[in-house]
């Protein structure tokens, strides 16, 4: 069964490799502590500057995860491979395991190097505590193993649970870029990037619906 | 000897549309069997019952001794797709290979013989994704046969494919038939059917309206619109 297991990830692996919205993705979110930086935030009611950091780390986790997640299922479904591979001699578990195994390996990646850029932008300025850093590290590592094991088990469960989560995960992940802007959501001035942010998430969601139209209920 | 029998199932999805009912169905061990029916009739629920994927909601799916998917007998081809579109057709058919816990060398050599029997193999490191419909096909095809299966099962293998590719999958089918393999291929190409398939069994709103052995190509189009018509009335 271990070997059937590391084929699935070899898979996954492959699979992956040289996919221009992966690329894109990757560049996108390793680009956000420049951007970030770039517009020098002072902080806003939600988000204390010096929690800048750790926010990020966790929205490049969260993002990047479910973003890989939902693409390697969505695939399966729309080439009717998980119709074949459920029907072969490996079992679900299996399945699921490499679902969860590489996306989580590869958001884990992009973390680290989201954390190493801000560490090379001083954003930091080496006054990490030991333990503390430990201690968000652990924080990360487990709040990404939930967020990979949710969106698979909404996605197998409802379509429509899928999309409502993927679009709570990017208004929350368009909340977070506002704050650490420094709009506050009291100011008048924050109702159109409100209601770009609404538009926006409806957008995404709009999208991952059409291609979850192929879908087909086994 | 059947070596698949469905015995009075129903099935419905989410509890609401019934789409089997009282479906009865034999599987004889070494026969090719076509599954006809209109679209919707029930054809790939009854497929992916066969094949474990579904339970029915009442009736019994029995085996003959030993058969079950853990032991690699059964292997399918979906109506379209059932390939990994990034990978080359090499990695598709390896991997394949890998998950019904093939060997790497009894893999190389199988693939070798499915290769040049499906006319893929000048095609070994392309892109899935960039073959043409007929090929997606007989690579689809070749993923399935890969493992040796007791049970072929082939969902729809004639659509969108080209007559050199219609061929080539009919002979292979053939071939591997005359070899014990039992094949269950649902399809609306009649023509097909009768050319290949020793018994066939129409399927109506769920249910087996007909069954024969005696395939007549010449007849086979006016015999199923005559039984489904029967059946309407």
């Amino acid at each position: 069964m271990l070997n059937i297991m590391i084929s699935m990830v070899k898979k996954e692996i492959m699979e992956f490799q040289l996919q221009l919205k992966t690329i894109l993705m990757l560049v996108g979110l390793l680009a956000m502590p420049f951007i970030i930086m770039l517009t020098k935030p002072s902080g806003s009611i939600l988000l204390k500057q010096e929690s800048f950091p750790q926010a990020i780390m966790i929205f490049v986790a969260i993002i990047s995860s479910c973003s890989l997640i939902s693409e390697s299922i969505i695939s399966e479904k729309r080439y009717k491979t998980l119709e074949m591979l459920l029907s072969t001699k490996i079992t679900t578990t299996a399945i699921v395991l490499a679902k969860i195994f590489v996306p989580y390996v590869i958001s884990m990646i992009i973390s680290v190097l989201t954390c190493v850029i801000m560490i090379i932008m001083k954003w930091f300025q080496m006054q990490i505590d030991v333990v503390q850093a430990i201690n968000f590290m652990l924080f990360i590592i487990l709040s990404d193993i939930v967020i990979c094991i949710t969106t698979l088990v909404f996605y197998e469960d409802k379509v429509n649970g899928y999309v409502f989560m993927t679009a709570v995960v990017s208004m929350f992940g368009l909340l977070a870029a506002m704050n650490a802007l420094g709009v506050s959501l009291l100011t008048i001035g924050a109702i159109p990037v409100l209601l770009l942010l609404i538009v926006v998430s409806l957008y995404i969601s709009g999208l991952l619906l059409s291609d979850t139209k192929l879908f087909t209920k086994i | 000897m059947d070596l698949v029998t469905l015995n009075r199932v129903h099935f419905r999805y989410n509890k609401k549309t019934e789409v089997l009912n009282d479906l009865d169905l034999n599987l004889r061990k070494g026969s090719c069997h076509g599954f006809l029916g209109h679209n919707g009739a029930g054809k790939t629920t009854t497929l992916r019952i066969i094949m474990g994927l579904l339970k029915p909601e009442n009736g019994t799916v029995s085996y003959c001794d030993g058969f079950n998917k853990r032991n690699n007998v059964i292997s399918y081809m979906p109506e379209y797709g059932g390939i990994y579109e990034r990978l080359s057709v090499g990695q598709n058919i390896v991997f394949r290979g890998e998950i019904q816990g093939l060997t790497r060398y009894t893999i190389d050599n199988n693939m070798e013989d499915m290769l040049s029997i499906l006319g893929l193999q000048e095609r070994l490191n392309e892109k899935a994704g960039y073959l043409s419909q007929g090929l997606k096909r007989r690579l689809s095809l070749a993923c399935a046969m890969i493992s040796n299966p007791e049970l072929l099962i082939l969902d729809e293998p004639t659509n969108g494919i080209d007559p050199v590719s219609l061929k080539v999958i009919t002979d292979t089918l053939r071939n591997i038939n005359s070899n014990g393999t039992t094949i269950l291929i649902s399809s609306h190409n009649l023509h097909f059917i009768s050319q290949i398939c020793g018994e066939i069994s129409i399927i109506q709103n769920g249910k087996r309206i007909y069954n024969s052995t005696n395939i007549d190509a010449a007849s086979i189009e006016n015999l199923y619109i005559e039984k489904t018509n029967e059946s309407e009335r």
